[in-house]
């Protein structure tokens, strides 16, 4: 079981633009579809969809999310081994060494703006060295 | 959810269509993956005697059962085929990214057969598979045809590439196939295999989820692994490493050794860091294996790794690597950027050609890298070269002119040049020094050190005889990863696995050459384990910390839901060595025909160095090895007994040799 669209959906095209495998198809105004053999479940569509329009893979209503609101990755640095897990799994590749980082360097964030808050980097990430924090500009 | 997709991809280039398989969980019960599910689907599905370069032939890119699934030391895919070098079963393992894109992709495994009419490549992304014309970018080299399939295909995701260079395409048989800018499947010669079926590179940009059945467990034993194996050691200068291996050099006994000494190692310079002690106590070998460290007084001074980490931009991890045994180098005014050379280039083109050009060795590394060819046969060819111009069966004029004179950097410069794209003089090396001594005087035939083809690794077996053993039992001969005496040592397979000896602290140096119960024992179980963790996508480095420190069988069982003890998953181990032993027998070889060169029995012995004297049977060490393996004593043919007690009587059957 995938994300699913439901009629409530107004053919914005939001989630179309936010995922990341390019799953959901459908014309402008009309009811998108989301194709469960491409779907990778990342939730992206979910929290971008203004009108409450998609269920995720346990049936549960997704909740928009203001996007600043998003919980993005923060690497810590006392654990991360630098096994590079996290900059693999990510679907937007976000994530990359951080060749400042020292000897060993590390992962780090360097595309903010495109992380879509998936959280597959923590669960990747062997050593719990992840953490989705909402990230407060200051 | 479970570590393994169940399906693999099969792309016949001959068609350009492809379709996938879906395969059952006893299947992955009984062969795992990686190179044992390779071995069953190219068992069951390639002719017999199919030609290395033809349509027949079939290309597989495996990926491990751990792969992706929360593990450390799992970030390794296997290129699998029948070798054109040996005629054997062939396979290669190499580390980076590619591994995890291939499941990524959905698949444990992309399959190719038949050959296409024009260059072409795989891309796989979320939305399936499609074969494009490769045109553009043939004759590239390997890192400039990543770079531009990742910029051409760079999405929301970045691709993993894998791509040949142009000795691939030239279908040298000494050719590998390079990922993550230098990183190569350099054994086999399978880069040929690609070449000839005019698949230029597999681009992968897929983002499907990899699972295990117990994630929490699998993350528990993964922090606990990386703690137990990054211990604060503060290990000493490579000189006093260099030491410390004239040492061992010179004791009447040997000595068992820590694989946590192997983590610091790799950690801190990578393998070539035990460059300074393996030339020490005599398992580096020097002037095509004829010389001795005696050849090159003061090597270690003049070739210090610890040079190597000065030009070390940063450390280079596999993905799923907690040590980070690679780095990324930088020359400066001469290489922006390179991979750091590894144990067995820095032999090859050190050692081997008597050499302490460590700035030049960093030059070929890069480019046979680049052009996509093995660093160890490669080396080996010159060495063989210069050995044959030494005796006047290679002479000036057959080499336009050059004094191809030990140690010479512009002679090595050259003919490497030459042989990556089969031009000149170097096409006579281009396909491996047996061939090679083929078209020179008979006598050349004992210059051209190789086992059943391949050109051996760099581990002198008459150190450790048990990697002259290895080198010839093995279903893919001349390797070094596949088996020595040291290697049981540091598994400590006897922590998990009943029925194991413990190996002694101390030893005489004399009790490695006896094909004794313990040593053969050890030997067969060497074999198994090692199949076992190629199939888990494991890496051999990370095996050699030992099974006490890195929890393979427990990590085995966590990602998968099964409950397999060590012993269980050692004899699925041994049913993949025996298919792939099998594998060869229906291609017509004899294993009592495969052996290293008897320079490597100590035929003749040397008379100085740290190996002056040594010589053994190794005919007796193999018939040892293939009894305690299960396969017949004499004739080295998996038995009947064997191959039904491993449940392959079916698919031996049907492959035509039952």
């Amino acid at each position: 079981m995938t994300h699913i669209i439901i009629e409530a959906c107004t053919g914005c095209t939001a989630c179309v633009k936010i995922c990341p495998v390019a799953a959901i198809s459908g014309e402008r105004k009309e009811l998108h579809v989301i194709d469960a053999a491409v779907c990778i479940d990342c939730g992206a569509c979910g929290k971008i969809c203004p009108s409450a329009a998609i269920f995720n893979a346990e049936g549960e209503l997704c909740q928009s999310l203001k996007k600043t609101m998003w919980l993005k990755p923060v690497v810590l640095q006392s654990k991360c081994v630098a096994c590079g897990a996290c900059i693999q799994v990510c679907p937007t590749s976000v994530l990359e060494f951080d060749e400042a980082s020292g000897e060993h360097v590390i992962p780090a964030l360097i595309d903010e703006k495109n992380c879509i808050g998936c959280s597959f980097c923590e669960a990747a990430c062997p050593t719990h060295a992840i953490e989705m924090r909402v990230l407060v500009t200051t | 959810m479970k570590s393994y997709t169940g399906k693999v991809l099969w792309v016949d280039l001959t068609r350009g269509t492809w379709q996938e398989e879906t395969l059952s969980d006893d299947t992955y019960k009984k062969y795992l993956g990686g190179i044992g599910l390779g071995a069953a689907l190219l068992y069951r599905d390639m002719p017999a005697k199919a030609d290395p370069l033809g349509p027949d032939n079939i290309l597989g890119f495996m990926t491990g059962l751990l792969t992706g699934a929360g593990s450390f030391f799992t970030g390794r895919w296997m290129a699998v085929a029948k070798s054109p070098l040996t005629g054997t079963w062939g396979d290669s393992n190499c580390g980076g990214t590619l591994a995890l894109a291939i499941k990524q992709c959905g698949y444990d495994g992309i399959l190719f057969k038949g050959a296409s009419d024009h260059p072409v490549y795989l891309y796989i992304d979320s939305k399936g598979p499609q074969l494009l014309d490769a045109s553009p970018y043939w004759g590239k080299d390997a890192v400039e045809t990543e770079d531009m399939l990742t910029e051409a295909h760079r999405g929301k995701k970045k691709p993993a590439v894998a791509a040949i260079g142009r000795s691939g395409e030239k279908l040298s048989l000494i050719s590998g196939i390079v990922n993550d800018r230098g990183r190569i499947a350099g054994r086999s010669g399978l880069g040929a295999v690609m070449g000839s079926k005019k698949l230029k590179a597999v681009v992968l940009a897929g983002s499907q989820r990899v699972g295990a059945h117990d994630p929490i467990k699998t993350k528990y034993l993964s922090l606990k692994c990386s703690r137990d194996v990054m211990l604060p050691l503060k290990l000493m200068p490579s000189r006093l490493v260099s030491m410390f291996g004239s040492i061992i050099g010179h004791l009447p006994m040997g000595m068992s050794q820590s694989g946590i000494l192997v983590a610091g190692i790799m950690r801190k310079w990578g393998s070539v860091g035990t460059l300074p002690a393996s030339v020490g106590m005599g398992d580096t070998p020097f002037k095509n294996w004829a010389g001795t460290n005696r050849d090159m007084p003061g090597f270690n001074q003049k070739v210090d790794t610890d040079f190597i980490l000065k030009t070390e931009k940063r450390k280079y991890h596999c993905r799923e690597c907690p040590l980070g045994c690679g780095g990324i180098v930088e020359l400066e005014g001469k290489l922006a950027e390179s991979h750091k050379l590894e144990y067995e280039t820095a032999a090859s083109f050190l050692t081997m050609l008597m050499s302490t050009d460590i700035e030049l060795a960093y030059e070929m590394n890069e480019l046979l890298n680049r052009e996509g060819m093995d660093t160890i046969s490669a080396g080996s060819c010159v060495a063989f070269a210069m050995e044959c111009f030494e005796k006047g069966w290679i002479t000036k004029e057959d080499t336009g002119g050059v004094e191809l004179t030990w140690g010479s950097s512009e002679a090595i410069r050259l003919v490497l040049s030459q042989m990556v794209v089969r031009e000149g003089f170097g096409a006579l090396l281009t396909d491996g020094v047996k061939r090679a001594a083929e078209k020179l005087v008979p006598e050349a035939a004992d210059s051209a050190i190789h086992a059943g083809g391949q050109e051996v690794a760099y581990h002198d077996p008459r150190l450790d005889p048990g990697m002259g053993l290895h080198a010839s039992v093995d279903p893919t001969p001349g390797r070094h990863t596949t088996g020595a005496q040291l290697y049981y040592d540091l598994y400590k397979l006897w922590t998990r696995v009943p029925g194991l000896k413990p190996a002694a602290l101390f030893y005489p140096k004399d009790s490695k050459f006896e094909a004794d119960e313990y040593r053969m024992k050890g030997a067969a179980a060497v074999s198994n384990f090692t199949q076992f963790y190629n199939a888990m996508g494991m890496c051999y480095f990370g095996m050699l910390i030992g099974v006490d420190r890195v929890p393979v069988f427990e990590w085995a069982n966590s990602v998968t839901g099964w409950n397999i003890k060590p012993e269980g998953y050692m004899e699925i181990g041994r049913r993949i060595q025996t298919l792939r032993q099998m594998f060869n027998i229906r291609e017509g070889i004899d294993p009592r025909k495969i052996n290293v060169s008897k320079r490597l029995l100590g035929v003749p012995p040397q008379t100085v160095g740290p190996n002056k004297g040594v010589s053994y049977d190794l005919e007796k060490l193999k018939q040892g090895y293939w009894k305690e393996i299960g396969w017949d004593s004499e004739t080295g043919i998996p038995t009947e007994e064997t191959i039904a007690a491993l449940d392959l009587t079916d698919l031996v059957k049907a492959g035509g040799v039952l």
